[in-house]
């Protein structure tokens, strides 16, 4: 069901595309302050090991300020406050004397220059006592003693650390043992996902400004303004209206700015002690260092019967986290979740270990635990559809969970029904435009290049709403008002990353007013001047956050109606909105009375002048759903198969998004997604020497490679189809996109793959290297 | 007690030097004589190697302001002064129509930016094992002169062939004070073509293996034939088993594919971060015979059977 | 660290200034000039996020000495357009071809892309990988990007 819209669906050019295209804008990086200091984070070159002693003063001779645990509060926090305290695992502290990592951070200095501070870090001298480094998850979950953390607190509670096993999670629904008994046909296989790195393009950054009143204003690279400023007023007990985040365009986050970086609590640390601005920019070799997505390791059965239903699965699951908590409990969730949404199955069990490791900490990154999830479950399903002799897309469309059914979100404790569901419309016609059916298959092509065709389906919530409150917070609180000329602002602390969220919201509230999009602007926000919105993650921008702009914009257009009929002296029930491009003015009319007409600019100025009011409204809005957006990817390779290269061909992208509101920039989410799901399929992933604890890459972009501009295909060859789909929940039927944009490319990539040279790999990324090994094996798997 | 730092700091160059930008030859050879001297031309490497702290020199001599280093003439052969661009060589009708694999070599090096600035001498003397002109470079039989200051005060110059210049990974045979002043490359006679072939793990990168060959027809045999392969030893290699086994024979795709299946007697590949050592012999073969194909193509003989 | 001076022309304007050597044009650009539109994305060369006009040709900032460029143009991505409001036809074409996410790589790709049509007014799809293969961007994937590139170029030869 498609309504047809004013501005809705159409391409608008985005309103901060001119200051970026022109240099203009500014990230946190290209801050620059009067009397400011540079700061340089301190690092451990150990993977495991405590300080006994520091000494700062050669450092301080060249007037450097200098802070370690020495001055540091010591509590127990953990970075990210996306989940309620009881859901909430600290490890963290600023600052620790037991390193964990390379790389681990246990102090910084700040100095007049760049230079100077560079120079002040090295002569900082550290007494190390070294400890048994564990660089896998195998000799972590060996160890006795010498753990990577003794102990961590779940919000107060103390809890004891046993063989560096961070957290632990089960779901069951069902009895697994029966179902596996009714099975005609089980598959059970190991699969493994790489430690993708983000490789956001501006480093992790931040600039503290100390105020005159005794607080301080922050500018991070960050998603999450709101949790930024309440870990920053808990781990230095600042109150809250002293500390100010500002909402500021970072470049690039994909998940790494969801928790608080290091980065911005120890500038805050320098400017506090300093009581001048500090900058702190990472460098890149920092940055690897910093953060990475969850890597997975998991064994999954799954039995069907003879008619392709699912009848039961097991999966256990084995990630290693790295030196830190950042939100692994909910990652566990999330992967069940996931699993348990993707197919119906009506006995599953679920067990997930998280196991620390002297490694780079994990956290979210672009599909958090679905992308992961995504790669077995699809995999699982061709190799199930292969052994019952059923079409890969009949099966998908028998077993998969939509339209009416209740499904788990996240994880278990998020539940809601679907209303909306493109995903039978969108594998018919990907399937029809790439030519899934008259696919080549790996047994009758001989000669060096062979080419296939597989496909991928998955979703990502629009959100984590729910109708009852969970272990993550959500909501988003937005203010809207209408000015004196009749155009309009929205105040909220919702992120833009660059995916058009922002935009997104100004063009709901354009529609519900009918004035036209450069009429209605985004105002600059900070933690000062807009009420609480959790963070710019898991798909919400739209859904929740332009959701809730929409919410509240028909509360404000409520008291500009009364204005209005006030004015016109008619009944607010009657007053329409419409807009009038000759004039470029939007009329607000009497029903039936055509010469009872005026404008929303002359409503707003009268009621300015007769001291009415403004019509303005502001409000907290939770979405109490999250509901689905599925993609699917259907994908065309050429495998050479003397060199194990794989050349993307083709790809036809099914979105079902719901309303697209802005359908260029969807379709940069789409084909943005894809190129990094690919990535992940093909080449990215990092890794350690064992003996030093040290990233093989070394920090460095040279040795993270990424797909280039060469190795997607051509844009005549990258096809975008939209559902017709239309959520009754979401603004104007909007559901998200982001994520969802990302999960089914890797599971995608690889069937396409296997349909090619017939070897269906279970393990990424896959390298040539890894193709040419199987081939001159003649491996199945 | 130790210092505490680890990571690299690429925001800036640390190491303090003195700098020096000398606009004739005889004044830069004077200041690289000095010890502990090294020369920047384009800057793509030394730059790297100064904010990774892979190089301390204690001066840095700037050879961009001597005019006769940017000549660049392709009459009767090439003459690549010093400071001539991986651009400029890039850009020349001639290098690209009768010194294809010199082209193609260049032409894979990162960027374009990269290549406005990096200089066809500095990738040879940075004498990277994965460096791409020099297999190219080799095989068309290219030599470099080279000028330092000798004892007596004046500029002294002799002449290595790019084949020989390299001594191991990151070493050359220049003596300090000595750079490379211009590379020279012979005019091949007609009846000849050349392929250079590079495998990375995507475009913009730094080969995992790559081969060059120069080859001149005679009818349908191959007359002369020229292999080198680069990344899969600590210096550039000539592949003179694969030569020896199609040098002067008539040439067929059996010959062809014969011949390159030696090449695993010419090089040594490691395992590193980028590739395995099996991958990198894997790859050697089909980069050799596809170099040799595309040659003689090249050298219009044939498309072979 | 004895300061040197040099000269430089940056997008239009000469200016004389004492730098240190070891200074890249990359952090005198950012760091004096407060010309933040180059960025730091790797410092080593891969990113492309640091691509300035130097005599015309796009180079990597971070990849020279401010020194080994005296006397020598800068064109950054702020001299692109004669005024603040004002965009030059590359820049509104990557913004109406949807090439703009984040925005950091933008810049770079701008000034890349520029050049590329300065010389060939018609890129071909190949034209424009060879032009911006060493730019990197991390949201897009490319596609809108080689769209802005061509509607750039074509709004460029009715200017």
């Amino acid at each position: 069901m498609k309504k047809e819209f004013q501005f809705l669906g159409k391409d608008f050019p985005r309103k901060e595309g001119r200051a970026r295209a022109n240099g203009f804008e500014k990230y946190p990086s290209d801050l620059y302050f009067d009397n400011m200091l540079y700061g340089r984070i301190l690092r451990s070159p150990y993977p495991h090991a405590r300080i006994k002693s520091i000494d700062f003063s050669e450092a301080e001779k060249l007037g450097a300020v200098c802070v370690s645990y020495e001055d540091a509060p010591g509590k127990r926090f953990n970075l990210r406050l996306v989940s309620v305290p009881k859901a909430t695992y600290k490890d963290w502290q600023l600052f620790s004397d037991h390193m964990r990592q390379v790389g681990d951070f246990f102090g910084a200095v700040a100095a007049e220059t760049e230079e100077l501070a560079e120079q002040a870090a090295r002569v900082v001298k550290v007494e190390w006592e070294i400890l048994p480094a564990y660089m896998s998850m195998d000799a972590a979950l060996a160890a006795k003693d010498n753990l990577i953390h003794d102990k961590v607190f779940l919000e107060d509670q103390e809890i004891k650390i046993k063989n560096n096993i961070a957290c632990t999670r089960e779901v069951v629904e069902g009895d697994i043992e029966a179902g596996f008994q009714e099975a005609d046909v089980i598959v059970e296989t190991e699969f493994e996902t790489p430690r993708q790195y983000h490789c956001q393009l501006e480093p992790r950054s931040c600039v503290v400004r100390p105020e005159a009143d005794g607080g301080i204003t922050v500018w991070p690279t960050t998603q999450a303004v709101h949790n930024t400023r309440i870990l920053i007023g808990s781990v230095f007990n600042l109150p809250l209206n002293k500390v100010n985040v500002v909402r500021i365009t970072g470049g690039g986050h994909f998940g790494s700015g969801i928790h608080t970086n290091p980065v911005t609590l120890i500038t805050t640390a320098l400017a506090l002690k300093s009581k001048r601005p500090v900058k702190i920019v990472q460098s890149r070799e920092e940055d690897m260092y910093d953060h990475v997505r969850y890597p997975s390791k998991y064994v999954l059965k799954v039995g069907a019967r003879k008619d392709g239903t699912l009848v039961a699965g097991h999966m256990r699951a084995y990630i290693d986290i790295g030196c830190h908590h950042i939100q692994a409990l909910a990652y566990l969730g999330v992967m069940s979740g996931f699993w348990h949404s993707l197919y119906r199955m009506e006995n599953m069990k679920y067990e997930g270990t998280a196991v620390y490791t002297n490694k780079v900490p994990t956290c979210a990154m672009q599909g958090y635990g679905a992308p992961q999830v995504t790669f077995g479950v699809e995999g699982t399903m061709d190799m199930l559809a292969e052994k019952l002799e059923i079409d890969p897309i009949q099966l998908r469309i028998k077993n998969y969970v939509g339209l009416g059914e209740v499904f788990w979100g996240q994880g278990p404790t998020v539940k809601s029904p679907i209303f909306s569901d493109g995903v039978v419309e969108l594998l018919k016609k990907g399937a029809e435009s790439i030519g899934y059916y008259k696919r080549p298959g790996s047994q009758k092509q001989t000669g060096r290049y062979r080419r296939g065709i597989g496909f991928a389906r998955g979703f990502h919530t629009s959100g984590t709403g729910a109708p009852v409150p969970g272990e993550v917070k959500d909501y988003t609180t937005v203010q809207v008002k209408v000015n004196e000329d009749g155009t309009i602002d929205i105040l909220t602390a919702l992120m833009d990353h660059g995916g058009g969220t922002l935009d997104a919201a100004a063009k709901i509230v354009a529609e519900e007013f009918q004035v036209p999009f450069d009429k209605v602007g985004i105002s600059p926000a900070d933690t000062r001047s807009t009420g609480y919105d959790v963070c710019t993650h898991a798909t919400r921008g739209v859904y929740c956050g332009a959701g809730a702009a929409h919410e509240v914009a028909k509360k404000t257009k409520d008291v500009l109606l009364e204005y209005a009929a006030r004015y016109l002296d008619a009944y607010p029930d009657s007053l329409i909105f419409s807009y009038d491009e000759k004039s470029g003015q939007t009329r607000i009319s009497v029903w039936g009375n055509p010469e009872k007409t005026t404008t929303i600019a002359a409503v707003a100025e009268h009621a300015m002048n007769k001291d009415w009011g403004t019509a303005i409204y502001s409000k907290s809005i939770r979405k109490v759903a999250c509901p689905p957006a599925y993609t699917n990817y259907f994908v065309e390779v050429e495998v050479d198969t003397e060199t194990g290269h794989v050349k993307i061909l083709r790809v036809v992208a099914g979105s079902d998004a719901g309303t697209v509101i802005n359908p260029i920039l969807a379709k940069g989410q789409l084909h943005g997604g894809f190129y990094r799901g690919a990535g992940m399929a093909l080449l990215e992933n990092t890794s350690y020497d064992d003996k030093t604890g040290c990233l093989t890459n070394k920090g460095s972009m040279i040795d993270y490679k990424m797909l280039g501009i060469d190795e997607m295909p051509d844009p005549d060859d990258f096809e975008v189809i939209f559902a017709d789909t239309y959520e009754p929940t979401g603004p104007m039927g909007a559901k998200g996109i982001g994520e969802a944009a990302f999960n089914p490319a890797p599971a995608a990539v690889t069937s396409a793959i296997c349909d090619a040279i017939g070897i269906r790999f279970t393990k990424l990324p896959i390298l040539p290297e890894d193709i040419m090994d199987a081939l001159g094996e003649g491996h199945d798997k | 007690m130790t210092n505490s730092h680890t990571t690299t700091n690429t925001k800036l160059i640390n190491h303090d030097f003195v700098y020096h930008s000398p606009d004739t030859l005889d004044d830069a050879l004077k200041c690289l004589g000095e010890p502990g001297a090294v020369v920047l031309a384009g800057g793509t490497d030394l730059i790297n190697k100064l904010k990774l702290e892979t190089a301390h020199p204690s001066t840095v001599v700037f050879i961009g302001d001597v005019g006769q280093l940017h000549n660049f003439t392709h009459a009767a052969g090439l003459s690549i002064g010093a400071m001539v661009t991986m651009s400029a060589v890039e850009r020349s009708p001639v290098v690209r129509r009768n010194y294809t694999c010199l082209y193609e070599a260049v032409h894979s090096v990162g960027g374009q930016q990269i290549r406005n600035t990096a200089t066809l001498a500095g990738n040879v003397g940075n004498a990277s094992p994965a460096a791409d002109a020099p297999p190219a470079l080799a095989v068309l039989g290219a030599q470099c002169e080279l000028g330092m200051i000798g004892k007596n005060g004046e500029i002294e110059f002799r002449t290595v062939s790019v084949e020989q210049i390299f001594s191991g990974p990151g070493k050359t045979i220049m003596r300090p004070g000595e750079i490379i002043v211009s590379i020279t490359v012979p005019e091949p006679p007609s009846a000849c073509g050349s392929s250079f072939q590079k495998n990375g793990r995507v475009k913009l990168d730094v080969a995992k293996a790559s081969a060059a060959a120069f080859l001149h027809r005679d009818g349908d045999t191959c007359a002369e034939l020229r292999i080198a392969a680069g990344s899969v030893a600590p210096t550039m290699v000539r592949a003179s088993t694969v030569e020896q086994a199609l040098r002067g024979r008539k040439m067929s795709m059996q010959a062809v594919i014969e011949a390159s299946g030696k090449i695993a007697k010419d090089i040594a590949p490691i395992s590193d971060v980028r590739s395995t050592d099996c991958y990198r012999s894997r790859v050697m073969n089909v980069l050799v015979r596809d170099a040799i194909l595309e040659a003689w193509k090249r050298a219009e003989g044939e498309k072979l059977v | 660290m004895k300061k040197l001076p040099i000269e430089l022309t940056i997008n239009g304007r000469a200016h004389e200034l004492l730098v240190s050597p070891k200074e890249t044009l990359l952090n005198v650009l950012r760091e004096r000039f407060h010309l933040t539109g180059a960025k730091y994305g790797c410092g080593i060369g891969e990113c492309g996020a640091c691509t300035v006009l130097l005599d015309g040709l796009p180079v990597l900032s971070c990849q020279l000495l401010a020194v080994m460029c005296n006397g020598k143009k800068v064109v950054t991505i702020e001299g692109l357009s004669p005024q603040e409001a004002a965009a030059h036809p590359m820049q509104d074409s990557f913004v109406e071809e949807g090439a703009v996410q984040c925005g950091f790589c933008t810049p770079g790709m701008v000034i890349s892309a520029t050049a590329l049509v300065e010389e060939k007014s018609e890129p071909t799809t190949e034209d424009i990988k060879v032009a911006l293969r060493g730019n990197l961007c991390r949201c897009t994937g490319y596609e809108n990007i080689i769209r802005a590139v061509k509607t750039g170029a074509r709004k460029m030869k009715e200017v």
